[in-house]
């Protein structure tokens, strides 16, 4: 099952859609850590893991998406790490963009689309 | 014989004759002096009587006119109808609008002459005669304004630049200054436009009303024109109504620089609600205000009310289509997290029975629990967006009415609301259980918005303390909070629609708000307080029947008519007004 999977990182403040992505995403071989909101994001990466990709939502409590995208940023480490916004806002093709994502998600949408993004980014 | 003396009578009388014709005759000789005019004639020449100017010079009779063409523009005297006779020229005829030096006030004539040829040249003579087209033109002038003002309320819906324009329009032709007040719904009247035929005069009339705002002076015509609906004709402005008016010794001088010898004030109206009013003012008697001129400056007043009227329904719908959106908008994003997680857990499931070899049952029987809760997430919300939508038409929402437990019910709200305020809120529960006959999922709402408004209206680490308990026949929850609190003023207002949007920055929210849950809490014959001080926080009270059948008391907040609209049905809490589940 492992068979070409990689490291992603999900940022879900719903705890029913962190559990779903990341039971998801190791269904598809990657090895995945969750986070609640963007200042756990960035704990979880200064534990040492390094992801490939980060599935981030961008309203929650604590932390926003926007916020943890100007501090990860900040960091020239993570200067280039792919970042696919998944979330329910209508603008959500102007939230990604204007929070430099490289791709989004709307929920809800085909799971197949996490394994889909995170072999395209990972290059793996 | 019979005729000669007829014809000697005739010539007798012909001054008296000449005296019964409408318009104005007189005869010239060659040396310009006045040898006959009629009554009309001399008055035209700003004479009481014909004797006052018959053996005088014209040039000297009309010395004191300005002699101006149609347009306004001067005329040359050698244009004037009777000098072109004089040269020779058949039956000269122009249009001459005479004016007073130094005024405004225009006379107009068709000026008609002819030569009568003497024996001599000597003995020529001219006859002019002066038909008064006074009241034509100044209706032609009247109608000009009208429809230019017309034409430019008519071009946009920006009402406050299409009035400064027709402020413009009004001088100075029909006025030395003219002032347009608008008053939005239930505020004071605020100046939208001044113009002034005297750009220096403009600036210091500014100034004034920046200093003493006509709005803040109850003896203003503006004033009593907004609470009459009635227009105010002054004619002559005295010193001692100046002295009247003014508020203190520096107001007079400033009001007595500013010229003020006639207004007039008009109201803005529409749909019969006074809207603003427009003032005309005189400040140098160079012009009176006549009838006419209040028929036209009431007719400006209609018309430029009608203006605003649309302007504003305009406005209103194009708010309530933006506030469609945005409330389309909210609730499809809220619905989406929970069909998120349906579509998550049934794809998860659905997988797995496909490719596991093994069955886990447990994993299923959790997805699928998931599955039902977030289904029971997504009706809630829908439920929510339906009571909005109903709520803010006014609507009422069906009721489902349950026993239920107030202080189980408070314990669960508070602690969907510990996750993102820690432990600032605190409960004391002075009685328990505190049953009633309720719609526990509405009444979950109203709790959550007080509870919600309590943590955003006041510092982050204050204290929130909630108290349940019983008083007589009512179940009784109060949420206390120690921010900012409610101006007196507005403690009226907060149940309000109006109230709400003003503060509710942002997206229209999906959100109950204080005039959802008071609609809610009415419906269940409750009702909902509040009592507050500016600083120190609100305390927002809930009381609701304990008994089913008690009627609704009367809010302790002084009723506004919203508030005071019952329901539809008489008695909110009987089955027929609800689905009334047994336990």
């Amino acid at each position: 099952m492992n068979q070409g999977g990689t490291r992603v990182l999900v940022v879900e403040d719903d705890p029913a859609l962190r559990d779903i992505y990341s039971n998801a995403l190791s269904e598809f071989g990657h090895e995945v850590r969750a986070a609640r909101d963007g200042a756990d994001a960035l704990q979880v990466l200064a534990t040492g893991f390094q992801p490939c990709v980060v599935f981030l939502d961008l309203r929650m409590p604590g932390m926003n998406g926007w916020e943890f995208m100007r501090r990860l940023r900040e960091d020239p480490k993570w200067e280039d790490l792919p970042v696919v916004v998944v979330a329910a806002h209508f603008r959500i093709d102007d939230e990604a963009r204007e929070v430099g994502a490289a791709a989004w998600l709307q929920k809800p949408f085909d799971l197949n689309r996490l394994d889909q993004h995170a072999r395209a980014y990972c290059a793996c | 014989m019979a005729r000669g003396t007829d014809a000697m009578l005739l010539q007798e009388r012909l001054p008296e004759i000449f005296d019964g014709v409408a318009d104005g005759v007189s005869v010239l000789d060659r040396t310009g002096i006045v040898r006959f005019a009629n009554a009309a004639g001399a008055r035209l020449m700003g004479a009481e009587r014909a004797e006052d100017v018959i053996g005088r010079p014209s040039a000297e009779v009309l010395g004191h006119f300005d002699v101006l063409a149609e347009d306004g523009s001067p005329m040359a005297l050698d244009q004037l109808p009777t000098r072109r006779a004089l040269g020779g020229e058949a039956t000269p005829e122009a249009v001459v609008r005479f004016r007073i030096h130094g005024t405004l006030k225009d006379r107009w004539s068709i000026v008609r002459a002819r030569l009568l040829r003497g024996a001599t040249s000597a003995d020529d003579l001219v006859v002019t005669a002066f038909q008064d087209i006074t009241a034509l033109k100044r209706s032609e002038l009247r109608l000009s304004i009208l429809s230019e003002a017309s034409a430019i309320l008519g071009q946009s819906t920006d009402y406050e630049a299409t009035l400064a324009r027709v402020a413009q329009v009004a001088v100075p032709s029909l006025a030395d200054w003219c002032v347009v007040d608008v008053a939005e719904s239930g505020r004071e009247p605020h100046r939208v436009a001044v113009a002034h035929s005297d750009p220096e005069m403009l600036a210091f009339a500014d100034e004034v009303q920046r200093r003493w705002p006509s709005s803040a002076n109850p003896s203003s015509g503006l004033d009593q024109v907004m609470r009459s609906g009635r227009s105010i004709h002054l004619p002559e402005v005295t010193d001692e109504m100046v002295r009247a008016g003014a508020l203190d010794d520096e107001h007079y001088e400033a009001l007595r620089r500013l010229g003020i010898r006639s207004a007039l004030v008009v109201p803005l109206v529409a749909r019969g609600q006074v809207l603003g009013a427009l003032s005309l003012i005189d400040s140098t008697s160079q012009r009176d205000f006549d009838d006419d001129d209040v028929a036209l400056a009431e007719e400006l007043g209609r018309r430029a009310g009608a203006a605003i009227d649309a302007a504003r329904l305009v406005h209103e719908r194009e708010t309530a289509v933006r506030e469609r959106d945005e409330f389309v908008a909210v609730a499809s994003h809220d619905m989406r997290t929970p069909l998120a997680a349906i579509s998550g857990y049934a794809q998860l499931a659905h997988r797995h029975l496909a490719t596991a070899e093994e069955m886990d049952r447990a994993a299923l029987d959790r997805w699928i629990g998931d599955i039902s809760s977030s289904a029971d997430r997504l009706t809630r919300l829908v439920t929510n967006l339906m009571d909005a939508s109903l709520l803010r038409g006014g609507r009422s929402v069906p009721l489902y009415l349950q026993p239920t437990d107030l202080v189980q019910l408070v314990k669960e709200t508070i602690a969907e609301h510990r996750g993102t305020t820690g432990d600032r809120i605190s409960l004391e529960v002075e009685v328990e259980p505190v049953t009633g006959k309720w719609d526990p999922m509405r009444l979950a709402r109203v709790v959550d918005n007080l509870l919600g408004n309590a943590e955003k209206y006041s510092p982050e680490d204050a204290p929130i303390e909630v108290r349940v308990g019983t008083d007589g026949g009512w179940a009784v929850v109060t949420v206390t909070d120690h921010g900012i609190g409610i101006p007196p003023g507005d403690l009226r207002r907060i149940f309000t629609r109006n109230y709400r949007a003003r503060n509710a920055r942002g997206v229209a929210g999906t959100g109950l708000g204080l005039t959802g849950s008071d609609r809610l809490i009415r419906q269940m014959a409750g009702t909902i307080d509040v009592r507050s001080r500016l600083g120190e926080g609100s305390t927002f009270t809930v009381r609701l029947p304990l008994a089913a059948h008690v009627p609704a008391a009367d809010a302790t907040v002084e009723a506004e008519p919203q508030r005071g609209a019952r329901p539809m049905h008489a008695d909110p809490a009987s089955p027929a007004a609800s689905a009334d589940l047994p336990a």
